[in-house]
Order: structure tokens, then C-alpha cells, then sequence
């Protein structure tokens, strides 16, 4: 564009003129070329948004998914953690990197503006649903938030145009829905739609955005940063990607064989369909991502893009977590409760027995040490934690007034069923990927490209996002449920020599709120 | 210089071909009112010998959509003109002004650029600098008929004439 038009639009100072001079004018990032455009992004959402790794990637993958040309294919995700957890900076920040047209945060909406109003918005975000509770946040649209996260609205209503004579038809695609919940109760039906994003909260992450409050507050160039209106190359580049093609995984043939003895994907729960087909999808916008470094194909006029492992590997690195998590039907603050009881079986036994409780409630815990191991400040939060562990036959409870009135007993129950969705290491996938790489068939598909796999791996660039010191993860992790992995994080050889992917799982490990 | 019916259509093909379709009339005086033929599309009228004669007797042209067209026809002067030009000429505009053979000036500034606006913001960049230069605001519009360069004026039966370009 001319220096000569450039002037002018910036003369004429309207808004909406300069907005269209930038996309015009809008240049795809490098980054977009690099194999590590992951790490780039991670990196970035991370200067907004501190700690909460994989949950604010996790994120930003499921805002990607609304880009894909298949609207079975956008996924939606739900923030779940306490008051002040950090929930609503997570989804501003991811929502600060795509661009502006394309989605809209509301703190409430009616079921018809859902219904009727956001056509035209690709993702749309809630501060708060709280469906649970008794005139709880946004309540009303829960249905209408379920029908939209998966398979679209079609809605017929009297036009008021023509005095209600006539009746109007809105149909509107599957969208990506993001929101936040401090409940813990959980809803079937929402969480088989919904990608469940724990979001905790806990002292050193306290500190750490504590500290870069202060440091801001004395910042003048933070103030300077934000007068500048100016979006972000994710944005930016997100704009100019080709939004009007398909993504083709050719290695699903290999992951529909048993690894290591076992299926990669559980399959005595109903719900695992609804997980296999949204991790899939995840992997869809992983590669949407990098689709200017994959091997694209047009067949008939319909362009194809080709995933390659790594983008499903990534997509089980940050989500199989998440997944696994919801697959248990705990909500992760329970989950934690119910690890601590199972870890502590036979701790409370000298206390138990003071109390004046038989021997064979010896193996039980007492609610009230558990409450104060785990730091939850209210009773009446342990006591609602524990009900619900106890409705869904996770623990039995025991209390005998007539013993004493201070205590509360439970255990937990083992079950026999496997509560993970993903049961198979993402290492030993990773290694039939890496065979199916080499065969005949994967160097067809690829046109004879050098496939060089990225594999997101948090740990190689740990100073740049500042968490991953010793410090950070010595505090973080030193839960009684981290036993095993404890001694990666304490020991630097040790650390050296585990492999990405343990250590991977040991940064995701779901940890205590002392703040809540 | 005036164009021959041959030029004329090899200018209008050249012109389509470089900065997209458009649509051509032609004009001429009825009675004391001026009338215009149908609008048709110079891509349309490409594909006929029947339409390629057309493009040889049309006098009038859409704007195009990387044009912004200065049209003095209130308070036109030379040197208004050259003012104007000269200020074109500090922005680095492209432009070709011509005497429109009627009674005012044409100044037409070519921006390639232009052609990725919005239709809303292709009129708003048009109407400042129109406004700018207190020149016929109709001409942000993109439907609107201009007097063909290097043609006789279909009133005055005088030529557009080409009497300055940037530098």
C-alpha cells in the first residue's frame, strides 16, 4: 500500500478505517514457519497470565477449534476452580490472542440473545455459569449453552417485524463455548460437551501474581504498552489462515491397535466416544496452527491439510490430563480429597484410636485432619466434599454421636473399574507414531517431507516462564500424592534423565488451594 | 489527443484488465436533457464484436474501485487545479488531471490498494479527501459515471484533455 493512502486513512482517523488498513495490511508471523510455534504461543499467553501451563495452552487450543471448517469439530471448555483462582484472567488472556471480531465475553446474555445475537461470533465466553446453585450465575441458559456446544440451536419464533404473523427459523452452527464455574457438583450432560480446565490457585502462585502486580504499578512503560492498541501477531496471523479447509489425521490406523497390551482410548465408558472424538478434533486445531509447515493437498477444489503425530502427541500432552480427569467424574478439588484419603490410610489410626473408635476404624481418616492437611478453610466446604464423594460411592462415611461429637470418619472405596480415558503413556504412543513414520505409507502421504517432530516440552525452556525453577515446583509439588515423582523435581540428574513426558506429567500434577 | 473507437476499446479492455470490471454508458444530449444508455459491463461487453463496438462509442465510465475522482466543476480553475495537484503531489498520489471538456477539472488518482477496502470504507476515504479539497462529494460514491479520458465530452463535444500528471 502506498505511503500516499496510508496517510490519508490515518488522516481521516475513523476507527473502523484504520481496523481495516491493519488487516489489510496484516502480515502472517514467522513464527507461524517455525516448529516450535507452540512454545511461541505458550510463551506469550504467558507474559499475561502467569503459572496454569497447560490450562491456559488447553485453552487457547480449544479457541482454535472454532476455526475449523467442520462445526462438529468446535469444542468447548469449562474453567473450573475456586473464587479468585485465576479463571477469568485465564480465558481473557487466551481471548486477548485471537482476534477481535470473533468473539465475545459477556457476564450475562438471555437465552433468546444466544439464541438470535452471536451468529456472527466464532467463540463465546461467560464469566460465570453456576448451574448448581440456587439462583446461581447464569443459570437459565445452561440448556440453551449445552444445545450450542454441541450440534448447534435451530430456533423458530414469532417475527415481530410482522406482528407476530410469521414465524423466523435461526439456525446457527456447533460454537465454541468457554466459561467459568466455581461448582463442584457436576452435570453429565455439560461435562460430556465440555473440556473440564481445573484451574487452581496456591501460594506461590499467589506470590507470583502478586508480585508482578507491584512491579507493574511502578511500570510506566506498562501504562505505555497499553495505550497502544495494537493486536497481537497471534491475532493477527490467525486472521490470515486458511479457514476454508479440512484436517486429515492419516495415523489413526495405529491408534486403533493395542499399545504396550492395552487400547489407547478406554472403552467401558460411554462417554470415552464423545472424549476420542474431542481429543481428535484437538489435534484438528493443533494442526490448523501449523498448516503453513504441513503437507496440504487440494482434491476436487477441497483443500486437505495433513495432521502429523506430533500434533496429536501435543494434543494428549496438554489435554489427556484434563480428560482423564473428567473422565473420572470428579471434580478436581475431590479428586485431590479422595487422593489424600487414599494416602494417608492408616495415618490417623493413634488419633483415631484416642478417640475412643474401635480398632477396625483404624485405616479410616478423620475429616477434620484432613481438612487441615489439605488447608480447606471451611467445614462446611470439607462437609459438601465429602457428600458428594459419598454420592458417588467413592468413600463411605462414618460418625457415631454417641463416641464422640468431634469427629467424622471416611475411607475411601476401591474401585475396579479404570477411571482413565487415555490409560496408555503418551511415550508409548509416541513410539508407534514414531514406527508408523517410517512405514511406506507415511512417507507417500508426506510426499517424502522430513517430518521433524516438535513435542511440546515445557521443561526446555523453563527460565523463560520463570515457574518451572526449583523453587516454584519444590513448593508446588510437595503433596503427599507426588511421592513417586517427587524426586524429578528435587534432583537435577534425576530430572535430566527422566523423559519429557514423566516430567510432563509430573507438571501437571493438580495441586492444593490454600486460598480458597 | 483524442482516442480513435479503436483506442478507445483497447483503453477500456486495458483498464478492466488491470484494475478489475466496471461499466460503461454512453451519453448524449436529448432534446436540452442529457440521457444515458444502459450500463454494461465492460467484461460483458469484451466477449461480442457487437460489444467491443460499444466500448468504442462509449463516452462515460464507472469509477474504478482504486480510484478517487476530484471533480471542480463549482469555483474550477487552472490554478485551483495546480494547487490541488500540488498537494498531491506532498501526499505521493498518483493522478492525471484533465480538463474535463465540459466546465470544470478532473483530477484522477489511482490507488491500487484502495481495492481491498470495504465498499463503506472505500466511500470514506473517497468523501475525506473530496472534502478535503471541497471538490463534488458525489464522486465517493462508486456508482457514479465519469466523462471517459482522452474523449469528446458528449455535451460540449470537447475532449478531456490530460493537462498535468504526478510527479
Amino acid at each position: 500500500m502506498s505511503e500516499a493512502l496510508k496517510r490519508l486513512v490515518f488522516e481521516l482517523d475513523d476507527p473502523d478505517g484504520v481496523a481495516e488498513y491493519k488487516r489489510i495490511n496484516a502480515v502472517l508471523d514467522m513464527k507461524f514457519f517455525s516448529d516450535e510455534l507452540l512454545k511461541e504461543i505458550h510463551l506469550e499467553l504467558d507474559k499475561r497470565h502467569k503459572l496454569d501451563h497447560k490450562e491456559k495452552l488447553g485453552v487457547f487450543i480449544v479457541a482454535i477449534s472454532s476455526y475449523l471448517k467442520d462445526p462438529k469439530d468446535h469444542c468447548s471448555c469449562a474453567l473450573k476452580g475456586n473464587s479468585s483462582a485465576g479463571k477469568d484472567s485465564c480465558v481473557d488472556t487466551v481471548l486477548s490472542h485471537i482476534p477481535k471480531d470473533d468473539w465475545i465475553k459477556v457476564t450475562r446474555a438471555t437465552t433468546a440473545t444466544l439464541e438470535d445475537d452471536v451468529k456472527d461470533k466464532r467463540i463465546i465466553a461467560f464469566s460465570e455459569i453456576n448451574k448448581n446453585r440456587e439462583r446461581g450465575a447464569n443459570a437459565e441458559i445452561v440448556e440453551t449453552f449445552k444445545q450450542m456446544a454441541e450440534g448447534g440451536t435451530t430456533t423458530l419464533k414469532k417475527d415481530a417485524k410482522t406482528g407476530f404473523k410469521t414465524a423466523i427459523r435461526t439456525d446457527q452452527e456447533q460454537k465454541t463455548l468457554i466459561y467459568g464455574t466455581t461448582e463442584t457438583e457436576s452435570d453429565e450432560e455439560l461435562e460430556t460437551r465440555y473440556v473440564i480446565i481445573p484451574i487452581t490457585g496456591y501460594k506461590e502462585k499467589n506470590k507470583i501474581v502478586i508480585s508482578d502486580t507491584l512491579k507493574k504499578a511502578r511500570d510506566v512503560s506498562y501504562y505505555l504498552a497499553k495505550t497502544i492498541d495494537e493486536e497481537s501477531w497471534i491475532a493477527t496471523s490467525i486472521s490470515l489462515l486458511d479457514k476454508d479447509c479440512y484436517i486429515i489425521l492419516p495415523f489413526t490406523d495405529v491408534l486403533d491397535k493395542e499399545v504396550s497390551g492395552k487400547e489407547i482410548f478406554d472403552t467401558t465408558k460411554d462417554r470415552v466416544k464423545r472424549d476420542v472424538k474431542r481429543i481428535i478434533s484437538l489435534t484438528r486445531a493443533i494442526t490448523w496452527l501449523y498448516q503453513k509447515q504441513r503437507v496440504t493437498k487440494t482434491i476436487n477444489n477441497v483443500t486437505f491439510i495433513y495432521a502429523e503425530p506430533s500434533d496429536f502427541l501435543n494434543a494428549l500432552i496438554i489435554f489427556s490430563d484434563f480428560i482423564n480427569l473428567t473422565y473420572s467424574g470428579i471434580d478436581h478439588r475431590l479428586q485431590r480429597l479422595l487422593d489424600y484419603a487414599k494416602e494417608n490410610i492408616g495415618n490417623h489410626c493413634a488419633d483415631i484410636s484416642n478417640l475412643g473408635f474401635e480398632d477396625h476404624y483404624c485405616n479410616w481418616i478423620l475429616r477434620h485432619k484432613a481438612q487441615q492437611d489439605l488447608g480447606i478453610s471451611s467445614v462446611n466446604t470439607i462437609k459438601r466434599w465429602i457428600a458428594e464423594l459419598k454420592d458417588k460411592d467413592k468413600i463411605d462415611v462414618y460418625y457415631n454421636a454417641m463416641i464422640t461429637n468431634k469427629a467424622f470418619l471416611f475411607r475411601p472405596i476401591n474401585s475396579p473399574i479404570s477411571s482413565l480415558a487415555i490409560p496408555v503413556k503418551v511415550k508409548e504412543i509416541d513410539s508407534v507414531l514414531t514406527d508408523w513414520l517410517n512405514s511406506k505409507e507415511a512417507k507417500e502421504i508426506y510426499e517424502g517431507k522430513e517430518i521433524a517432530p516438535y513435542v511440546l516440552d515445557f521443561v526446555d525452556y523453563d527460565k523463560e516462564t520463570r515457574t518451572f525453577s526449583d523453587e516454584n515446583d519444590m513448593s508446588r509439588l510437595t503433596g503427599s500424592n507426588l511421592v513417586v515423582e517427587e524426586e524429578f523435581i528435587c534432583d537435577d540428574e534425576a530430572k535430566n534423565e527422566v523423559s519429557k513426558f514423566d516430567y510432563q506429567k509430573v507438571l501437571t500434577v493438580e495441586k492444593e488451594d490454600k486460598n480458597e | 489527443m483524442v482516442f480513435t473507437e479503436g483506442e478507445r476499446s483497447s483503453y477500456l479492455v486495458g483498464l478492466c484488465n488491470k484494475y478489475g470490471d466496471f461499466k460503461v454508458a454512453k451519453g448524449f444530449v436529448r432534446g436540452d436533457k442529457k440521457t444515458f444508455t444502459k450500463r454494461k459491463n465492460v467484461l460483458e461487453l469484451w466477449q461480442s464484436d457487437e460489444g467491443m463496438k460499444f466500448l468504442g462509442v462509449a463516452n462515460c465510465r464507472q469509477i474504478l474501485n482504486s480510484e478517487i475522482i476530484l471533480d471542480m466543476d463549482e469555483d474550477a480553475s487552472e490554478k485551483r487545479m495546480n494547487d490541488i495537484c500540488d498537494e498531491l503531489d506532498s501526499y505521493g498520489f498518483l493522478y492525471k488531471a484533465y480538463f474535463s471538456g465540459s466546465k470544470g477539472y478532473h483530477i484522477h488518482i489511482l490507488e491500487n490498494a484502495l481495492i481491498k477496502y470495504s465498499h463503506v470504507s472505500r466511500q470514506k476515504i473517497r468523501g475525506f479527501l473530496i472534502s478535503k479539497f471541497k471538490c463534488d462529494p458525489h464522486m465517493a460514491s462508486d456508482n457514479v459515471l465519469i466523462a471517459l479520458e482522452d474523449t469528446e465530452h458528449f455535451k460540449t463535444g470537447q475532449p478531456k484533455t490530460l493537462l498535468r500528471e504526478s510527479r
